[in-house]
């Protein structure tokens, strides 16, 4: 026998071991990877085997022979489900930082009382498992030293424990953080127990029935032991228990905690998939040798606890420890993550909702010790319930009053991911139909204190009736109420819009923000309005931390990134304060403009965010409509034409890549923005236009980045969108589309076009005026040489010189006008000029004239150029621009004209450093009869022809006048190739 | 447009789950619950679904 000291040090030793993991685990003593190794996952939801399995297995297989096996069947079956079941849960939990199963239901149906209703019956459905622990624990010391343990050491271990949940489990307070020192001690103990029972298993098999042979023998001898395990299969309640398993697998609090809470990489949930079950076998595997054994050895104990009998004839001191601390790991497990997972839920529903602590306090810590309060509180609530309770059950059975308890939420789960129809007051009233059979069927007889024998007589009479067991009769009953009212009352009653809203968000894996536009309008804002209900520091924190979530900027003030980050923070307070508490908290600090419709942008947004990110292929006809949908996207994203969508609120809704580039404005930026808060001058034209009545207005001219643009604006007013979740309310419109056209260029050909008519206009006045002046001016000039060939008198033909140079300076007018009006003509006989040959005639004409005699021509024309045109034309342009050059320059000032030759074209450039032209008047010098020369010496004609004689040979010219000073023209032409005439490829081979 | 070959693990996973009913919560119950069975018969079947989730999740395309 062993004394009650060793055994108590031993299991004090041994949660000291525990203590040590976890404290190397979370200051990184131990390798990073560890926690999240898929392994680690797989082995801390051993946490499910806990003293029931560990030593109840034993007891339970020996009353109900493989019966046993149905509560690791269920669970297989839960965890080969993972597709459909484990990760659509695991994927909601994560994305609405839901903690617990209270949050799960208080999320989904938007109700507090859910919450509370949970918690409370979660509470009362996991006391007796708490205290089936403490007892399995004591009971088993009974076993090793015949003495009765005292209550004071059932009380040590619950202290060591509360100890341990406070210090590893409740270390932070958001879910976002991960206890990875509880995720591997736990991981450890499963360890343990799975090497204690296999240990136990091997001495079972080798130590007391002498190996395999032996066990066929003892089987042999015993032919009743195989019929006793399989026996139970065919008449007991295989299909309830299994049922029963399947549920608890992950409704368990402590199942949920560290299948979903604690869950560090999502993908160990695949290998949990397998893992988990494999586990399990393991783990039951070593059950009927033990089983055997005891009774071959008539142990005389209680089967529950074989494990430990059996050991006692084995002589080891270190065997029976160790098949101890398998037991004390298996209890202390459950215990430690049971409460961590109890204590969240009860003080996101039962206590936060109760009192709303001092904003003026650090929120974070009052959470931290309230959570650590309620650890110990529920521990010791267990231990009371340990005390009161009669020992005269069997382990199995205290066991399967949780089982029963959390069964009572599948028909809630099964709503939460598949029914979205299922409404708050459905939940309810099936929770309490079902928690209430409950309660009077299992948990009243239990701590009734004749209660066995009480409840046996209570139901005989129905289970005769019936002709089912107790625990077929309870779940099938309790659960047929439940999920009966649930659905009844679902049906008859209504959902609230936000219920609608979880519950598309659960089934679809969509929500739509609600409630109309924010009123605040910054950040800073945000952390003010929060900061109210949660205090300054913890506000900060929490808008920071959404921000960095969303990679927004800390001055953000799109509308619609705004929406988004409302959204993160309610998301992420309710990791903290559950999601009822959390959305109350936002809901009434940061508050939407009711009388304003949704931001459409918002739901558009999150539906293509939700489309391209989502985790589902699509397949069949919803693939082929995203492929379309993608496809008029892409028309709407790349039509030339700048395309605004306004929603019914007056954001913007599409902002297309033509409209960004045409304005300047991002997408990003502009995409839930209104109309009225875009940059200059887009916000006056496109929201005057939005609120004016105009369909369509054209030539509006706007100065974008300081040039001018001409735009055509067009719009239409957009129908509702049917059956489209976003457009039900919606109830008018879903907005107005903008279509923007930019007709700058064609604005400049329409200018041009202009002004070549009103040259082709003055051409033709000019010819008309040249012919009516001509012949009088010539009948002068005759008339006047006669006068001066007749009279010899001085005066006289002085007078009539004058008279002839006056008629001359007439014709040269005339000449002029003449040849003006013939531009615009299509000029015949073009032929190849060689550029550098015609400037050089250009300039030896140019400097007999009086202005071209002080100034130096140079000609740096590359005599391998070649333009198609008429020589004395070309001749002509070069002698007028450089008559303008000289008369523009001082004596020092050279005149140079060079070209530059491309792929097909020549560029020729005159230019001179002479006095320049006024920008004011650059773009007049075309025009005709303008000049800046005195009156009597220039005819404003010069220009104007050199215009005309460019564009008849298909050229451009330009001016330009730098502020320094000087002038430059640039003529364009094309080249006239071998194609054409041969000439400009020979020359320059 | 995506041309991959569809992801069968939902068919894949009911499929075995009918067939973990079909074993554990049917008439063919009492096909191996005979008491002339081997004592590990329950863990041989129990250890093939096992194994059919594994391969289940080894050939998942979305890992």
């Amino acid at each position: 026998m062993f004394s009650l000291t060793a055994l108590f040090s031993a299991i004090f030793l041994y949660l000291c071991l525990l203590f040590l993991i976890a404290y190397a685990t979370e200051h990184g003593k131990l390798p990073a990877g560890l926690a999240r190794h898929p392994l680690t996952y797989v082995l801390s939801l051993g946490v499910y085997a806990t003293t029931w399995t560990y030593y109840g297995s034993v007891g339970f297989a020996a009353s109900q022979g493989y019966t046993f096996l149905t509560i690791y069947l269920g669970v297989t079956i839960a965890f080969a489900l993972t597709p459909v079941l484990m990760e659509p849960l695991l994927r909601l939990i994560r994305e609405y930082q839901l903690t617990s199963l209270a949050d799960l239901f208080a999320f989904r149906f938007r109700s507090q009382a859910a919450g509370i209703m949970v918690t409370l019956f979660m509470l009362a459905g996991t006391l007796p498992y708490i205290a089936l622990q403490i007892r399995a624990v004591t009971e088993s010391i009974h076993v090793l030293t015949q003495e009765a343990a005292p209550k004071a050491l059932a009380f040590g271990f619950c202290v060591v424990l509360i100890l341990f949940a406070i210090l590893f489990g409740a270390r932070h307070v958001t879910p976002r953080e991960k206890h990875e020192g509880l995720v591997v001690a736990i991981a450890f103990e499963s360890l343990v127990k799975l090497v204690a029972l296999m240990t136990v298993g091997l001495f079972a098999v080798f130590g007391v029935l002498g190996g395999f042979s032996g066990v066929e023998r003892w089987l042999q001898d015993n032919p009743g032991a195989l019929e006793s395990l399989y026996q139970p299969i065919r008449e007991g309640s295989w299909t309830t228990l299994l049922f029963l398993a399947f549920g608890a697998a992950f409704l368990l609090p402590r199942q949920f905690h560290m299948a979903f809470t604690e869950n560090i990489d999502p993908g160990s949930l695949r290998v949990a998939a397998w893992g988990f079950p494999l586990f399990l076998l393991l783990l039951n595997l070593p059950i009927p040798f033990i089983l055997w054994a005891g009774q071959s050895l008539s142990a005389g104990a209680d089967a529950d606890y074989y494990v430990l009998g059996i050991t006692l004839g084995s002589g080891s001191q270190l065997l029976t420890v160790f098949a101890l601390l398998g037991g004390v790991s298996a209890a202390s497990a459950m215990m430690i993550v049971t409460t961590v997972a109890l204590s969240a839920m009860a003080l996101n529903h039962l206590v936060l909702p109760a009192s709303i602590p001092d904003p003026t306090l650090n929120l974070y810590r009052w959470l931290l010790w309230g959570r650590r309060v309620v650890i110990a509180v529920i521990v010791l609530a267990g231990y009371g319930f340990y005390v009161a309770l009669e020992h005269n059950q069997r382990l199995v059975e205290l066991g399967l009053i949780s089982f029963v308890a959390v069964a009572q939420f599948l028909p809630g789960v099964v709503g939460v991911l598949y029914w979205d129809n299922a409404n708050r007051n459905g939940f309810l009233a099936g929770l309490a139909g079902g928690a209430l059979l409950w309660f009077v069927m299992l948990f009243v007889p239990l701590i009734d204190a004749g209660a066995p024998a009480n409840a046996g007589i209570s139901l005989q009479p129905w289970l005769e009736y019936t002709g089912m067991d107790k625990w077929t009769f309870v779940t099938f009953w309790s659960l047929t109420v439940n999920a009966g009212l649930f659905v009844l009352v679902s049906l008859v009653t209504r959902q609230s819009p936000d219920e609608a809203d979880a519950a598309s968000a659960c089934v679809n894996e969509t929500i739509l923000p609600r409630g109309g536009v924010l009123e605040v309008g910054t950040t800073d804002e945000f952390t003010e309005q929060l900061a109210r209900l949660i205090g300054d520091d913890m506000a900060h924190k929490e808008v920071q931390l959404a921000l960095k979530d969303l990679g927004l900027p800390a001055d953000e003030t799109n509308p619609s990134n705004l929406h988004r980050l409302r959204d993160r923070i309610e998301r992420n307070l309710s990791g903290l304060l559950g999601p009822e508490l959390a959305r109350s908290v936002v809901n009434q600090q940061l508050r939407m403009d009711s009388k304003t419709q949704n931001l459409f942008a918002d739901s558009i947004r999150i539906i293509e965010e939700r489309l391209e990110t989502s985790q589902m292929r699509m397949r069949g006809l919803l693939g082929e409509l995203d492929s379309l949908r993608r496809y008029h996207r892409q028309v709407l994203e790349k039509l030339p034409s700048g395309v605004c969508s306004v929603g019914p609120g007056g954001e913007i809704v599409i902002w297309n890549h033509a409209m960004s580039t045409l304005s300047g404005v991002a997408p990003v930026d502009a995409v839930g923005r209104r109309l009225g808060r875009l940059p200059e001058p887009w916000c006056d034209l496109l929201d005057g236009f939005l609120e004016g009545e105009a369909t369509a207005l054209t030539k509006i001219h706007a100065v974008v980045d300081g040039e001018s643009r001409w735009l055509n604006l067009h719009k239409a007013y957009l129908g509702r969108v049917p059956g489209v979740a976003m457009a039900e309310r919606v109830r008018e419109s879903t907005g107005t589309v903008l279509l923007v056209e930019d007709t700058t260029e064609k604005h400049k050909l329409e200018a041009e076009l202009a002004h070549a008519d009103r040259l082709a206009s003055l051409g033709r006045l000019a010819a008309g005026v040249a012919h009516e002046v001509g012949n009088p001016v010539t009948g002068i000039a005759c008339l006047a040489q006669n006068l001066r060939d007749e009279t010899d008198d001085p005066g006289v033909r002085r007078g009539v010189g004058q008279i002839l140079d006056q008629t001359r300076r007439i014709s040269a007018i005339v000449r002029s006008l003449v040849s003006f009006s013939h531009g615009g003509q299509e000029p015949e006989n073009k032929e190849p000029v060689n550029i550098s040959e015609c400037v050089g005639e250009a300039v030896e004409l140019v400097r007999l004239s009086r202005s071209g005699r002080g100034t130096d021509c140079v000609n740096r024309c590359d005599s391998a150029l070649y333009v198609l045109g008429v020589r004395q034309k070309m001749l002509q342009v070069f002698v007028n621009l450089l008559t303008n050059a000289c008369q523009a320059s001082g004596d020092e000032q050279p005149v140079t004209v060079f070209t530059r030759g491309g792929s097909g074209w020549v560029e020729i450039c005159v230019q001179d450093l002479g006095s320049g032209i006024d920008p004011g008047n650059i773009e007049k010098v075309f025009d005709p009869f303008f000049t800046t020369k005195e009156p009597g010496e220039g005819t404003g004609l010069g220009l104007p022809l050199v215009y005309n004689i460019v564009k008849e040979h298909d050229g451009h010219i330009d001016i330009s006048s730098p502020e320094s000073g000087g002038t430059l023209v640039r003529m364009r032409f094309r080249e006239a190739r071998s194609a054409e005439s041969g000439l400009s490829t020979a020359a320059r081979s | 447009m995506d041309h991959r070959a569809p992801d069968k693990t939902i068919e894949r996973t009911v499929l075995l789950v009918l067939v973990a009913l079909v074993l554990f919560a049917s008439p063919v119950m009492f096909a191996w619950a005979q008491d002339n069975s081997p004592w590990y018969t329950p863990y041989v079947l129990w250890a093939a679904v096992i194994a059919g989730a594994a391969l289940i999740g080894r050939r998942r395309k979305d890992v």
